[in-house]
């Protein structure tokens, strides 16, 4: 799916939300999000990964497509969020802060020998006797 | 690097046959394949590199695979079964060379078991069964042809070969007219369409391929009729 640095599962669940991410910053088209997402640090996202995420956003109505024509090269088509999909990324890109903060909480904790319940706001110490 | 050679011919076929397979219709197919052609272009990648196998990047793109009516696919036969019988008659008429034509339950019965033999492969064909179910069905249904043709003899009706002729070309003129006027009312041809490409052109495109189809079965009479009369005077050059 991708030549990246991370784990497949772990893009899995969060390349849509990072796409909604690039495309917030204006309408753009598929090798642009690629290359940005690369620059970013999340790796080479592929054409075959791509194309069907964005897909999968414009059917539930979070971008909208246009096909403007290249200079001397093939057309291309620019995808753009509407305001559904920043309404989803600001409420997805929430949640993923969220979670990503929890679990540095958790696994900081597992190096130190502990875990922190942020739901029950209680700590176990992960190596009492 | 050209275009082609980044999304090279049997890559693209295999893509649209793919997407066929599950329903997309032209529109569908003609932006992904642009956008594919898009993709390659900017990151200098080939097809197969960055969209990996083209029968699974198509049910990534379309999930939804083919649930087409088979009731639809027989109803689209019938005319087809016209032109055959008219084809056939005609056919007839020149095998007989002149003499009179007798018309068989067997020779309508095999008429109709081809016509539903070729909705049936077409229905395989674009359901994605393989090589070898498709190649049985049409070997099972050669076989009943010629089962009946052989078996079922009881005449129907003997027609002089003039007379034979010209219902043949009545049937084959006649479906393909009506198909024609079917057609560029509402075209069942979806051709592949660029994205960039207007509305009414992609419409006409598909008006002219169905009418084309609606004309190939007086077409193929043609060609048929010229064949049987050169093998005619192939043989008797030889005797």
């Amino acid at each position: 799916m991708t030549t990246s640095p991370w784990p497949g599962e772990w893009l899995r669940g969060v390349l849509d939300v990072c796409v909604l991410a690039v495309l917030a910053d204006g309408p753009t088209y598929g090798y642009a999000v690629a290359a940005r997402l690369d620059e970013l640090g999340l790796g080479t996202v592929k054409g075959g990964t791509l194309y069907p995420l964005l897909a999968r956003l414009e059917q539930g109505g979070l971008v909208t497509t246009q096909w403007r024509p290249g200079d001397g090269g093939p057309g291309r088509k620019y995808f753009a969020l509407t305001p559904q999909g920043r309404h989803e990324l600001a409420d997805r890109g929430a949640a993923w802060r969220e979670f990503a903060a929890l679990t540095s909480t958790i696994t900081g904790g597992a190096t130190t020998g502990t875990t922190t319940g942020t739901t029950t706001g209680t700590t176990t110490r992960g190596t009492d006797r | 690097m050209t275009p082609n050679d980044l999304v090279p011919a049997p890559w693209r076929d295999a893509f649209v046959l793919a997407m066929r397979e599950r329903d997309a219709d032209g529109r569908r197919i003609g932006d992904a394949l642009a956008e594919v052609h898009q993709f390659c272009a900017d990151s200098g990648q080939d097809a197969a590199e960055a969209f990996g196998e083209p029968h699974e990047y198509a049910a990534g793109l379309v999930a939804v695979p083919l649930d087409r009516s088979a009731a639809r696919d027989l109803r689209l036969s019938v005319p087809d079964l016209v032109g055959l019988v008219g084809m056939l008659l005609v056919l007839w008429a020149v095998l007989a060379e002149g003499g009179p034509v007798t018309v068989t339950v067997g020779h309508l019965a095999g008429a109709a078991v081809i016509a539903v033999g070729a909705a049936v492969v077409v229905r395989l064909t674009t359901t994605g069964h393989g090589l070898v179910v498709t190649w049985l069905v049409c070997t099972a249904v050669l076989g009943v042809v010629v089962a009946l043709l052989l078996l079922v003899t009881r005449p129907v009706v003997t027609l002089p070969a003039g007379v034979a002729v010209a219902a043949g070309v009545v049937l084959l003129v006649g479906e393909a007219v009506w198909q024609t006027l079917r057609e560029r009312r509402a075209p069942t041809a979806d051709v592949v369409a660029d994205p960039f490409e207007p509305e009414a052109q992609v419409r006409r495109r598909n008006v002219r391929w169905s009418v084309a189809t609606a004309w190939s079965m007086p077409a193929l009479t043609v060609v048929g009729t010229l064949v049987l009369v050169g093998l005619d005077r192939v043989v008797d050059l030889a005797a």
